[in-house]
């Protein structure tokens, strides 16, 4: 018999308590796993939506100041257009609205004829990036299941404006990108007058040479910020860790996992210590044939980060399956993107291992205090 | 015949072999000093003897056997183990990892164990291979008579099988002093007989040096001395010749 097999024994023959602690620290890991997982998913999508568009620099009036988008007048990309390493810009309007009474609903206003048009798949429908002024629009895969419209129907925008607001769909397409396949997307000016907001953009993608290096690029942004001083330029990834929202969902993410690892330290600790009063007379027969108080104190801690290692694979394995069902139920699809990746599994180990080290020691340190013949005697 | 101990007096053997266990003026006691289990215990016990402490319940026995087996320390005295003191938890760790076997009356196998695995248990702390400590106890258990429960747990066994597997783990890491707390007192006296066959057979076989606690009088005819203990003192010994 090995050791690790004798720890394993002990646990076993404990198998309710060890069963409900192991279910402790896996809800603890699951609410951690799946949040992380969550927030890294919109990180991700965030970065994958500006890299599907081949875009590289994002000019936006939105500042830590002003952190909602602010509008930008439309003819400043002309002026970006002019500089050196830059090969293309779109600039674009975004905003939500209610669509056929309920859903919400993402919708983007892209330049005719801009780049970014090109990554879009059509899957039905006609030609993209429509050059007449007829009142059409594009709906992403995925808004176009959520309402339940295919080319050649028509959706209409809950607005104020005395403007059209019946929209025929003239398309469905395909993106790399959630937000984009979750979205609807039609000509910017025809966004524009259905919003109020004729000339303006939310937003500049910048499609640069992809030759530049970093210092190219830092020095491109420091022309941006001395021409236009209002207005803020990004990369994608800065965009992301920038994001409000994302920063909100990130710290809830922490403290969430935060208060699990307590719970958790602290369920453990409660269950070890348990155990080790019960196996009072056992911890004294192991010193009286001679066990080390360090074996004593491996035994305890191993059993100890078995359990949360348990825990971690349990609630590692209900984060993936409960995030997968959200994702496939018809009201969400569409809505959430999670990242689980090997990194973030490992980190629920890694930290599950330390709680089950720090649940374990107060117990261990009391079971390597046993005095054997006292221990012996224990009823 | 020769003079192995003395007690009360303090005197060492005539022998001039140095000790396996002695006592010096040893006391102990429990409950803040109201409770005195031993009062100024001096005794001798040399390489081999197998010595049965006898005595009511209460005279101070297992007390006397816990500080001979390094799991108690004495509020006052000396207990030395071959002319030396045992200082520091590493040295009296030490000393019941590979010098001294345990055999207790309530056994103590750990139930979810089978009779192999308990066997292994004290080897942990040995230099041995898994394989090693397999092929050990299981040779051990042989020789205790149990090569048919090898895999069996504590609940599957009779009383005196446990007990043989409690004396084969007390053998597991090749000890030359065997202590135990009335073995049979759990036991019907078929079994203890056997037990106290085994335990005789062992002693002689592996030349151990083998203290018995017991309230048994039958076990008092198969030691080479019997130490009677009453309110924590040695009353008196009965020496015989040693067996050929």
């Amino acid at each position: 018999m090995r050791f690790p097999a004798f720890v394993w024994r002990n646990l076993w023959c404990r198998r309710s308590r060890s069963l409900l602690t192991l279910a402790g620290v896996a809800v603890g890991v699951a609410a951690g796993v799946s949040m992380f997982a969550v927030a890294r998913g919109f990180d991700r999508e965030i970065l994958n939506k500006y890299a599907v568009r081949d875009t590289q620099m994002i000019v936006t009036g939105a500042t830590k100041k002003r952190p909602l988008p602010t509008l930008v007048d439309q003819r400043v990309g002309d002026e970006l257009a002019k500089l050196p390493g830059v090969l293309g810009v779109a600039g674009a309007l975004w905003d939500v609205q209610n669509v056929e009474g309920s859903t919400a609903l993402g919708v983007m206003g892209w330049e005719t004829g801009s780049y970014l048009w090109k990554h879009l798949a059509l899957r039905s429908g006609e030609q993209l990036i429509s050059q007449g002024t007829e009142d059409t629009v594009y709906l992403g895969q995925i808004a176009s299941g959520w309402l339940r419209k295919s080319e050649g129907g028509s959706i209409v925008f809950e607005t104020d404006r005395p403007v059209a607001s019946r929209f025929r769909v003239a398309g469905v397409f395909e993106s790399a990108s959630l937000a984009e396949s979750a979205a609807a997307i039609m000509r910017l000016e025809i966004l524009q007058s259905l919003l109020g907001c004729e000339g303006k953009v939310n937003y500049f993608n910048l499609h640069l040479d992809p030759q530049i290096s970093p210092q190219q690029f830092e020095a491109l942004r420091e022309m941006i910020r001395a021409r236009f001083p209002d207005l803020n330029v990004l990369r994608a990834d800065e965009i992301a860790s920038n994001n409000t929202g994302l920063r909100a969902a990130r710290a809830m993410s922490i403290a969430t996992s935060a208060i699990a690892l307590l719970i958790g330290t602290l369920g453990v600790t409660n269950s070890v210590m348990m155990s080790v009063f019960e196996r009072s007379r056992e911890v004294g027969l192991l010193m009286a044939v001679g066990w080390k108080t360090h074996r004593i104190v491996a035994m305890i801690l191993m059993e100890s980060v078995f359990l949360c290692l348990g825990g971690a694979a349990a609630g590692s394995a209900v984060a993936v399956a409960g995030v997968t069902a959200l994702q496939s139920m018809e009201s969400l699809h569409g809505r959430i993107s999670a990242d689980f990746a090997a990194d973030l599994i490992l980190s629920a180990f890694l930290v599950a291992a330390a709680v089950g080290l720090l649940g374990g020691l107060y117990p261990a340190y009391l079971a390597s205090r046993h005095q054997p013949c006292e221990a012996l005697r224990h009823e | 015949m020769e003079l192995h101990r003395t007690h009360d007096t303090g005197s060492v053997a005539e022998s001039g072999d140095v000790p396996v266990v002695e006592l010096k003026n040893v006391r102990r006691t429990f409950d803040g000093g109201r409770i005195e289990a031993l009062r100024g215990i001096n005794l001798a016990i040399h390489r081999n003897e197998f010595v049965a402490i006898s005595g009511p319940s209460g005279c101070g026995k297992s007390t006397l056997l816990n500080l001979m087996g390094v799991l108690d320390e004495p509020d006052a005295g000396e207990v030395l183990f071959g002319g030396r003191r045992l200082d520091g938890i590493s040295a009296r760790t030490r000393f019941r990892s590979r010098e001294v076997g345990f055999i207790f009356q309530a056994f103590h196998l750990l139930p979810t164990l089978t009779a192999l695995e308990n066997v292994q248990i004290p080897m942990f702390e040995m230099p041995w291979s898994c394989r090693e400590r397999v092929n050990r106890a299981r040779q051990l258990l042989e020789e205790v008579g149990l090569a048919s429960r090898l895999n069996h747990l504590p609940s599957e066994l009779s009383g005196g099988e446990r007990q043989r597997v409690a004396a084969a783990r007390s053998l597991a890491n090749e000890p030359k002093l065997i202590l135990a707390d009335e073995p049979t007192g759990n036991l019907d006296s078929g079994s203890s007989t056997q037990l106290m066959e085994l335990l005789t057979t062992l002693h002689a076989r592996k030349n151990l040096t083998l203290i018995v606690v017991t309230h048994d009088p039958a076990w008092s005819g198969r030691a080479g001395c019997v130490v009677r203990m009453r309110d924590g003192q040695i009353v008196g010994d009965i020496f015989r010749e040693p067996a050929p």
